[in-house]
């Protein structure tokens, strides 16, 4: 069972209207609340893009983002990465690790599903 | 009884010996092998010259007469040796460097190479020691009748032979002696190799005689100490409560303190034929353990013989009259022997010590003084007017110690004048104490010291001496010079009741000292003096041998090489001049006169003639090129300034160093703390975003969505609403954190009811607890106790950890458990639950902001990760604690102590 | 260093504390009509003293500094000649 979006996002409201915005753009979703359950799913949904916040439970977006880039089956797929810190050195630790977006918060919808949507042509 | 022939031949056998083993030693020496000539153990037993006839003999008549007070005479020595790393360990370090060649060139040298200070410092040591050479004629000649029973035991004289005659001949083979062994040469620094072997030989054979003697008396015929001193108070012995610890006893000691570096005969046995500084070593427990062993038995050899021989026997001769008594002759003979030997060991060093120091500093400077007296064609002029007017020198002082023997033969006057020899040495300590310890000692007040230390000892002890043998004399003192009673000698301005030593020790020294003092300071050093000040002063600090004292030179080398070899010798001359020439790889004829080789040369030449006159010597070759003493000066204090500027340098760089090393820390407080800004803000960012984003999100899924239904609108709406409130209490903890870790106290404490406050709180908690349908579990209340907080700020703590623990709590049966307590010291509230506990890698962290250390998966979670970081900052604000409980299980335990305050204060 | 001021230290205090006790008062508290080992206390406290001063001597003699060797060898360059 694939899915468009998997969404791994600890802030129940954040997730909740991420949801809302990305099933207005016609979009499957599926969601996480930690960096564990965002590694094993992106397994078992095989998702199109993976909206990857950085700061999660048990595993950091980070770490996350390493771990897929480092596994053969999942090393393409793209990531947008979604931070609160707003700081350079995140964006940089993104790209070094090889995120293909990175929106701060808060950020605009329209910014989000812009984003989602250019890495989802990028695959398809 | 021995016959006079035996006895005189045993004399004069011993002697032989004496010259056999100095000529071989010198042999050895000079042909190198005489490395056990310069141990540490020779070294000792020569510096035990100190021990002479009035040791051997003299120590048990005054045993017999003033009871211990002989001690005092070993005593004062130990002492000095015992601390010589500070006293005798300077002064052989600049003997060595300074190349000094007696007591009176190391003060002369010390205080600008003043001539007139080497000349009064001779004559006070001539005059202090001529009495005592020929208190050692009269000992050898006393001893000599004894032991030939020319004279009773009650030591009248029978004529058996002559006893002038006698001294002449001792003086004569004396000064045979010392001429043959001891200007053999101008030794670089008067060290005589063959002389100190023979010293040490003699002080061998006098221990071993004295110990004989008194194993003898004490086992033999005393039957053991302890039976001795029993018959001590039978003897007429008061050992104790004779109230003899008086100002004489620390007098003697004081003198024998000084007399052990001061006599000339120690000085030159101690610093000047000292080859290794290291010597001293040995010599600082073996020499004071040599007088131990001299002093076992003189005390009881002077309660036998006081007790076992005749009444009136004279008991200064008991160490030969109880032997001879007791028909022990051969023990008398060698007790004999022992006594000749320490007579002799002292006539011999002292005699040398004085000779070197006329010929150097009264015959030198006259000779230098008139022209033309030095024969100048075959250049060895000097080096024979030397040798030649030392030998004159020791014929001269034998002669007088012999014409004081003759002069004074038929009066008491040699008794005391062991301890009046000692108080003249002694005007030398003030001058040798500031030569090398005080820096501002100067020439004129070592010289005013001198002559009032000198005037006062000669009028106050010595004069009185000659009371007895000289009715003008004993006019004198009675009544004063000049019939001024307050002139008396022994009552100086009235000061009376004191002891006549002691008197004299207290105004010779004090006077002495004062005028060295006071004159010191009101003039000023010369620029000579000033040099030679640091040079001694600073004697461990400066590295030997790198001053010069010549600023600049043009003399030719040739003319240096001529005076050199005026002094040394051709051959000397030579060898010196060849071996500075290799050490700066020229040839001798190209040498450059360099100050640093001017100075060598100084040196070495001082080592012959003495600082004075080589100094002299050198100036007039040098001064063609005029040594400016603004020069010299100048010099000795750029040494000066060097030394403490980099004294001052290393000061300023050990400051500098802890201050950099107290701003290293501070700046790493400071990157510390600005990391921790660092993290704050990123923090406070971050939860600030958060909330933001969703209010963000569904404002414009509001604003852009036009469809949406009630149900999810108002969904929307309050999700907007509850995360402005979440921003809300946001900010207002971070201002309230903020100011609390400021100190800014926004509140104040008053006598509360801890327990009030916690009730409080649960009633405000009871709603959250309900809804999450949990058990409180609520112990019994304790004894009512007042804590100093302020009711509300305490609820608020509570409130946060109990909601904390029902927020978080994700139990299947989840509770709450509140235990409390309450003792005359603290109220302890411990808040558990039973959810998922803080991991170990948190607990750490937990009170530290935003540290959320555990998310549960309630939406409940509105706090910032502030409210423990602010707890526990209200809790220390009340004096209290709020910490973490380690325990076994499931859940958390957050444990609140506050100090509880006394009924009284909280009564009021 | 700091072992060479301690010993400097040591070997400037025992010399003052042997002159301190061998001088009144002290001394006079031993100075009584009794008497140890067959030795009168007097006599006995003295003699004890001085030998406490000469092991003393002995242990700083062994305990001092290295001295005098450097400034043999390096700094008297005409010294060595004449030895």
């Amino acid at each position: 069972m694939s899915v468009d979006v998997l969404i791994a996002e600890d802030e129940p409201s954040i997730l909740d209207s991420l949801e809302f915005i990305f099933r207005r753009a016609g979009w499957s979703i599926s969601s996480v609340a930690d960096g564990e359950a965002a590694i094993a799913a992106v397994g078992e949904t095989a998702p199109r893009v993976l909206v990857l916040d950085v700061m999660l439970p048990k595993r950091s977006g980070f770490e996350v983002l390493k771990h897929i880039r480092s596994q053969a089956r999942t090393a393409g797929l793209p990531v947008l990465m979604l931070t609160a810190k707003g700081q350079q050195q995140d964006r940089r630790t993104a790209e070094a690790l090889g995120a293909n977006g990175f929106v701060t918060k808060p950020y605009s919808n329209a910014e989000v599903v812009d984003a989602v949507r250019k890495l989802m042509g990028g695959t398809a | 009884m021995i016959s006079a022939n035996v006895a005189i031949a045993t004399a004069v056998a011993y002697v032989i010996v004496l010259f056999a083993l100095a000529y071989f030693s010198d042999q050895r020496a000079r042909s190198g092998r005489g490395k056990f000539l310069r141990s540490p153990l020779i070294y000792t037993l020569a510096i035990s010259v100190y021990c002479t006839s009035w040791t051997f003999y003299g120590a048990v008549g005054s045993a017999a007469r003033n009871g211990l007070e002989y001690l005092a005479i070993y005593l004062g020595p130990t002492l000095v040796f015992t601390g010589w790393w500070f006293g005798l360990r300077k002064l052989v370090r600049i003997g060595r460097s300074q190349r000094i060649t007696s007591i009176a060139d190391l003060l002369s040298s010390r205080f600008g190479k003043s001539g007139r200070i080497a000349v009064l410092v001779t004559l006070i040591a001539v005059t202090a020691t001529t009495p005592y050479i020929a208190l050692q004629l009269k000992a050898i000649t006393s001893s000599l009748q004894v032991i030939t029973g020319a004279s009773a035991v009650n030591g009248a004289a029978t004529g058996a032979f002559d006893e002038v005659q006698l001294a002449l001949v001792i003086a004569a083979s004396m000064a045979v002696f010392t001429i043959l062994f001891g200007t053999r040469n101008v030794d670089a620094n008067e060290q005589h190799h063959g002389v100190v072997a023979a010293i040490a030989f003699e002080a061998v054979v006098k221990f071993l005689a004295l110990a004989a003697v008194g194993i003898f008396v004490v086992f033999g015929i005393g039957g053991g100490f302890s039976e001795v001193y029993s018959r001590a108070a039978e003897a007429g012995v008061t050992l104790e409560g004779s109230e003899m610890f008086s100002s004489r006893w620390v007098a003697i000691n004081v003198l024998a303190a000084a007399a052990i570096i001061c006599l000339p005969r120690q000085f030159q046995i101690t610093v000047v034929e000292n080859s290794d500084e290291r010597h001293l070593r040995t010599a600082s427990w073996a020499f004071p353990l040599y007088l131990f062993g001299m002093s076992i038995f003189t005390m009881p050899i002077a309660i036998v013989g006081l007790s076992m021989l005749p009444a009136g026997a004279n008991p200064d001769l008991f160490v030969l009259t109880l032997p001879l008594t007791f028909d022990q002759d051969a023990l008398a003979l060698f007790a004999f022997i022992g006594g000749f030997s320490s007579a002799t060991s002292m006539i011999i060093i002292a005699s040398i010590a004085l000779s070197i120091m006329v010929s150097n500093h009264i015959v030198m400077p006259l000779a230098l003084r008139t022209p033309n007296s030095f024969g100048l064609g075959d250049g060895k002029g000097v080096t024979t007017l030397l040798l030649n007017s030392r030998r004159a020198a020791t014929v001269f002082i034998l002669a007088l110690g012999f014409i004081y023997f003759w002069a004074t033969q038929e009066s008491a006057a040699l008794a005391a004048i062991g301890l009046i020899a000692f108080a003249g040495v002694a005007q030398f300590v003030p001058a040798l104490i500031a030569a090398l310890y005080w820096r501002e000692a100067n020439a004129k007040g070592a010289l005013a010291g001198l002559v009032m230390g000198f005037a006062l000892w000669g009028y106050t002890l010595f004069l009185p001496s000659f009371e007895s043998s000289s009715p003008w004399v004993a006019d004198i003192v009675a009544n004063g010079a000049w019939g001024i009673a307050l002139l008396k000698p022994q009552a100086l301005l009235g000061m009376h009741g004191l002891d006549p030593l002691v008197h004299s020790v207290f105004w010779s020294l004090f006077a002495n000292t004062f005028a060295l003092v006071t004159i010191s300071l009101a003039t000023k050093q010369s620029a000579l003096e000033q040099l030679q000040s640091a040079l001694f002063v600073d004697a461990f600090r400066r590295p030997p041998g790198g001053e010069s004292r010549f600023a600049r030179s043009s003399a030719a080398i040739n003319d240096l090489f001529f005076v050199a070899q005026r002094v040394l010798g051709y051959e000397r001359a030579a060898a010196l001049f060849d071996e500075f020439a290799a050490h700066t790889g020229v040839q001798r004829r190209a040498l450059e006169p360099t100050p640093e080789f001017i100075s060598i040369l100084e040196k070495e030449l001082a080592g012959s003639i003495g600082a004075a006159s080589a100094h002299v010597m050198l100036s007039q070759v040098v001064s063609g090129d005029n040594i400016s003493l603004e020069e010299v000066m100048q010099m000795a204090d750029e040494t000066q300034q060097a030394i403490e500027y980099s004294q001052q340098l290393e000061q300023t760089s050990d400051e500098l160093r802890s201050t950099a090393r107290k701003l290293q820390r501070a700046n790493e407080r400071l990157r510390e703390l600005d990391q921790q800004k660092d993290e704050f803000l990123s923090q406070v960012s971050h939860e600030v975003r958060t909330p933001m984003t969703s209010i963000r999100s569904f404002s414009e899924i509001l604003l852009d969505h036009q469809d949406l239904s009630n149900k999810e609108r108002e969904r929307f709406l309050t999700t907007i609403h509850t995360e402005s409130l979440r921003l809300t209490s946001l900010l207002d903890e971070i201002l309230d954190l903020n100011a609390l870790e400021r100190g800014e106290q926004k509140w104040i404490n008053s006598p509360t009811s801890a327990n009030a406050a916690l009730e409080r709180a649960i009633d405000v908690c009871t709603p959250l607890i309900r809804k999450r349908e949990m058990e409180l579990k609520l112990g019994p209340p304790p004894a009512e106790v007042h804590v100093n907080a302020n009711p509300d700020r305490l609820c608020q703590v509570f409130i946060n950890l109990i909601s904390n623990a029902a927020k978080y709590n994700d139990a299947d049966e989840p509770f709450i458990e509140v235990k409390r307590s309450a003792d005359g010291q603290q109220f302890r509230v411990d808040i558990r639950d039973n959810g998922p506990g803080i991991p170990a890698s948190e607990q750490k962290r937990i009170f530290e902001k935003f540290s959320r250390g555990r998310r549960g998966s309630s939406s409940d979670q509105t706090g910032a990760g502030l409210g423990l970081a602010i707890s526990r900052e209200i809790i220390s604000n009340m004096d209290g604690k709020l910490e973490l409980v380690r325990r076994r299980g499931r859940g958390a335990c957050f444990r609140v102590t506050l100090p509880v305050i006394a009924e009284v204060e909280a009564a009021e | 260093m700091t072992n060479r001021r301690k010993f400097e230290s040591i070997a400037f205090f025992i010399p003052v504390l042997g002159a301190v006790v061998i001088m009144p008062p002290i001394v006079l508290m031993f100075d009584r009509s009794l008497h140890v080992f067959g030795f009168p206390m007097i006599i006995a406290f003295l003699f004890t003293v001085w030998m406490a001063l000469i092991v003393s001597a002995w242990a700083l003699s062994r305990a001092a500094p290295e001295f005098g060797r450097r400034q043999r060898a390096d700094n008297e360059p005409t010294r060595e000649a004449d030895e």
